[in-house]
């Protein structure tokens, strides 16, 4: 039983453990390729990770393209098991450090891993290098803040980058940043802090960065102030006081740390109006670099289905400018606009964006139709001109309709394709009210008045528990009637057998008749044999048994030897055998 | 006259007075259905009634008679359902969406009845987040029954629980004995659901904001301070009473003390 109990056990536990793999084994794989910066100097380190999904182990590091330019140092491996909504992944992140050799513009990837035979491979990064800024200012002590724009002259509207370093060497902690805060500029957290080990003035330092994305929204020239951190500095030299062992641990130093504050410098930014040359009329105000495609899904269809036409912006710039394209307009094509969807991002070098439009297109009749190219205008600032961008045209191809019918066009909204690939069209809502009233009453169900209501609940209980006291009442009336007659039955035999002069014929007569009262019988006669197996049935002890079998063989005897109507004495032995007897009855 | 004689009349006025009698109760016997049927067709006809008054645009007439028919005991989710619509019609929404409540206490799974609720719902003004409480989300099967459809089946497989118990003294056999353990089960799920229907019925402390617009002040007195506005159809829980005011609190654990007048009980009390 305890055996089983603990296979049983180990079953489940196994089980358990192999569903609880399952989703790991069963997952995707796929490895993405990361750097914490796309811009860096000869001087400093980038960190890489190479993110590795849907495996819980690999023998062999990945390998990564485009590094030969690259000092490379590997910094180790960390795997990971998320739990979202019930889903596993499991996931395996190796940390590189890479420092440049020289400047230029390197792809950093793809990043390659072999699983179960198969190769899976990464996208890759691009990363600019450039030669360490000469020492400029005198070898500084302590922690440091060091301000940059990526460029001092833009356009209005034209997004740049404002990039705070902070340099320290000893452990720092509690670190508080306050962006300068210039009227005309809008400052936005562009990315995440990034730490790594840079070179500055020949001197290496732990290096934290911020980038900011700054918006100037108005010409002229800006002065953009320090920006000021605040945070707490542990000095070495009031370490390297303390004795030997834990010199190094800030928690047995007698230094608790300073809290300082640090600032920037100051840069000037000068921001030009854009100019009123060539700008074309209407234009949106859109800054940047931007590009435009346009796309048919399906580009042939049969006349009454739905085609859709695609136009989707994107690029770098003040992406909120992109303006709304006007839907193509055709005499024999019902056009249904969607509503256009703006995706924004924050991109290292700036905000990012995508805007799609699309519009459904339901052709009425069979024929060519061209769709014109799609116009943008931006202004752009690498070329520093205004630019308009087109996309190619497109045509439509429509055939006649499978049934040679034209059409029903009805108003609707977005199409897409139905079961069987027949297009069905969503159903737009044109008005809104109330259903109508009822007209007639409920024919269901309700709760009756509290009296049949009680008596629905407790009917059947009252019903049981009178049929449950009838049948034991009468059970316990039979026992009683069992009772009585058994009292009566061996009353009877005790003084019938009384008398002194019985015979054993009479005896026998008596035992039959006890046999017949006390168990409602009718025997016409009674052997011994007979009457043990009618004792032994009810329980009886088998001595008593075998004593009342041997008496009553000796009156057998008798009767059958011919002295049957003599006297016996065996009158009290019997009466006493029965009175035991009942006793064990009982 | 003589002795016979008299006997003789005795006998007939006997005769006379068990006929009386007999015949009293064949008219009775005729007359009582007639009666009953009615008072049925009354309580048809007003609704059919109510129901023209709506149809022709005669939304208040219409909301009295349904009212008339729900004070008169005839507590029906489509008499509940017209009113909330007579009301919609008449743009009192707080209104509407009370009565609305109360049809879907009567008729949980209608389908005009969801429809125009969610509609009402809709056009309220203050959003607010309705939460099912303890026992609409551990009995979460009780919403779409009515408290009389869980009461007749817990009827029903009581009266099976008990002849099965009935069974088992006569035939202690094995399958009275699965029997049994299956009738349990559905007794025991379905008791305690009518328990907690019955509960979440009896104690429903919901009510509905029926004034278009109600302060909520931070006491039970006009010149308290003002915490909080709320518009017609809002669905607040009372607390208690004071006076007549009432203290109530939004799911968001928003609390003050409301005009006793600008708002019902989702509950209907009859005095």
């Amino acid at each position: 039983m305890k055996k089983t109990l603990v296979f049983v056990m180990t079953m489940l536990v196994l089980t358990g453990i192999i569903l609880t793999a399952m989703p790991a084994l069963a997952s995707d794989v796929s490895v993405g390729l990361e750097l914490d910066r796309d811009e860096t100097t000869t001087a400093d380190q980038v960190k890489m990770v190479i993110s590795v999904s849907g495996v819980r182990s690999m023998d062999r590091h990945p390998l990564i393209s485009g590094l030969d330019s690259f000092d490379i140092a590997s910094s180790g491996t960390s795997s990971r098991i998320e739990i979202i909504n019930r889903k596993k992944t499991v996931s395996l992140d190796y940390t590189y450090y890479i420092r440049p050799q020289k400047t230029g513009t390197f792809h950093v990837g793809p990043a390659e891993i072999e699983v179960d035979g198969r190769t899976y491979k990464s996208g890759t990064q691009t990363l600019v290098v450039r030669k360490v800024s000469a020492a400029s200012g005198p070898n500084r002590q302590g922690p440091f803040l060091r301000a940059e724009l990526s460029s001092k002259k833009v356009y209005e509207e034209e997004p740049l980058i404002y990039t705070l370093k902070l340099f320290y060497t000893d452990r720092v902690s509690d670190l508080s940043l306050n962006p300068p805060d210039v009227d005309g500029l809008t400052f936005k957290q562009a990315s995440k802090a990034s730490q790594y080990t840079g070179v500055y003035n020949g001197r290496s330092y732990h290096v934290i960065e911020v980038r900011y994305s700054v918006v100037p929204e108005k010409p002229g020239l800006y002065g953009v102030g320090a920006s000021r951190m605040d945070l707490v500095s542990y000095d070495s030299e009031n370490r390297r006081s303390t004795n030997g062992f834990f010199a190094n641990d800030p928690f047995f130093s007698r230094s608790n740390g300073r809290r300082i504050q640090i600032k920037s410098d100051s840069i000037d930014l000068e921001v030009s109006p854009l100019p009123l040359k060539g700008r074309p009329d209407g234009f949106s105000g859109l800054v940047g670099r931007f590009r435009i495609v346009s796309k048919l899904d399906p580009a042939r269809i049969k006349a009454g289905d739905s085609a859709s036409l695609i136009v989707t912006i994107s690029g770098r710039g003040n992406v909120k400018r992109i303006p709304d394209i006007k839907g193509p307009g055709f005499t024999h094509i019902k056009v249904y606009a969607d509503q256009p969807d703006l995706k924004v991002q924050r991109g290292p070098q700036g905000p990012e964006g995508t805007k799609t439009m699309k519009w459904a297109m339901v052709p009425e009749k069979p024929g060519k139709y061209r769709i014109p190219p799609y116009s943008l205008t931006f202004f752009d600032t690498k070329k520093g001109a205004y630019r308009e961008i087109k996309t190619r045209p497109l045509e439509l191809d429509v055939r006649e309709s499978a049934s040679g019918q034209p059409p029903l066009v009805s108003s609707g909204h977005t199409q897409s394709k139905g079961p069987g690939g027949k297009n069905k069209r969503q159903v737009k809502e044109i008005g809104h009210d109330i259903l109508p009233v009822h007209t007639a009453l409920s024919k269901g169900a309700h709760i009756p008045g509290p009296v049949l209501l009680w008596l629905l609940l407790l009917g059947p209980v009252a019903v049981y528990l009178i049929v449950v006291s009838i049948v034991r009442a009468r059970k316990k009336t039979m026992e009683n009637i069992s009772g009585q007659r058994a009292k009566k039955a061996l009353k009877r035999l005790v003084q019938r057998s009384k008398d002194p002069g019985i015979g054993a014929g009479d005896l026998m007569d008596i035992v039959r008749g006890y046999f017949n009262d006390r168990f409602d019988m009718s025997l016409g006669t009674l052997t011994p044999g007979q009457a043990g197996a009618i004792l032994r049935s009810r329980g009886v002890d088998n001595a008593l048994i075998d004593s009342l079998e041997g008496e009553l063989n000796a009156l057998f005897d008798r009767v059958y030897t011919g002295r049957g109507d003599a006297p016996c004495d065996k009158n009290k032995d019997i009466a006493g055998l029965f009175r035991e007897i009942e006793r064990g009855l009982g | 006259m003589n002795r016979s004689t008299v006997n003789r009349s005795i006998v007939n006025r006997s005769m006379m007075n068990r006929l009386k009698t007999v015949a009293c109760a064949l008219v009775m016997l005729v007359i009582c259905p007639v009666v009953i049927h009615a008072a049925v067709e009354s309580v048809q006809d007003r609704f059919f009634r109510a129901n023209l008054a709506f149809d022709q645009g005669c939304f208040a007439d219409a909301s009295e008679i349904y009212q008339w028919l729900i004070k008169d005991g005839q507590a029906d989710g489509n008499i509940y359902y017209n009113l909330g619509n007579a009301f919609f019609r008449m743009d009192q929404m707080g209104m509407a969406i009370l009565n609305y409540e109360r049809a879907l206490r009567l008729m949980p799974r209608d389908p005009d009845l969801e429809f125009n609720l969610q509609y009402a719902r809709d056009k309220s003004v203050d959003e607010v987040k309705v939460s099912s409480g303890f026992i609409g989300s551990a009995f979460f099967w009780i919403r779409a029954f009515s408290l009389a459809e869980i009461f007749w089946v817990f009827v029903l497989l009581n009266a099976v629980f008990f002849f099965v118990l009935l069974l088992r003294v006569f035939f202690k056999r094995e399958w009275t004995w699965y029997l049994l353990l299956i009738s349990l089960c559905l007794w025991s799920v379905s008791g305690v659901s009518f328990g907690a229907k019955w509960y979440d019925t009896v104690f429903d402390d919901r009510a509905v904001v029926v004034d278009k617009e109600a302060d909520v002040l931070a006491g039970p007195a006009k010149g308290d301070t003002l915490l909080f506005r709320l518009h017609a159809g809002t669905i607040v829980h009372e607390e208690r009473q004071e006076h007549g005011w009432w203290l109530i609190h939004l799911s968001d654990d928003k609390r003050g003390w409301i005009s006793g007048d600008m708002v019902k009980e989702i509950r209907e009390v009859y005095d």
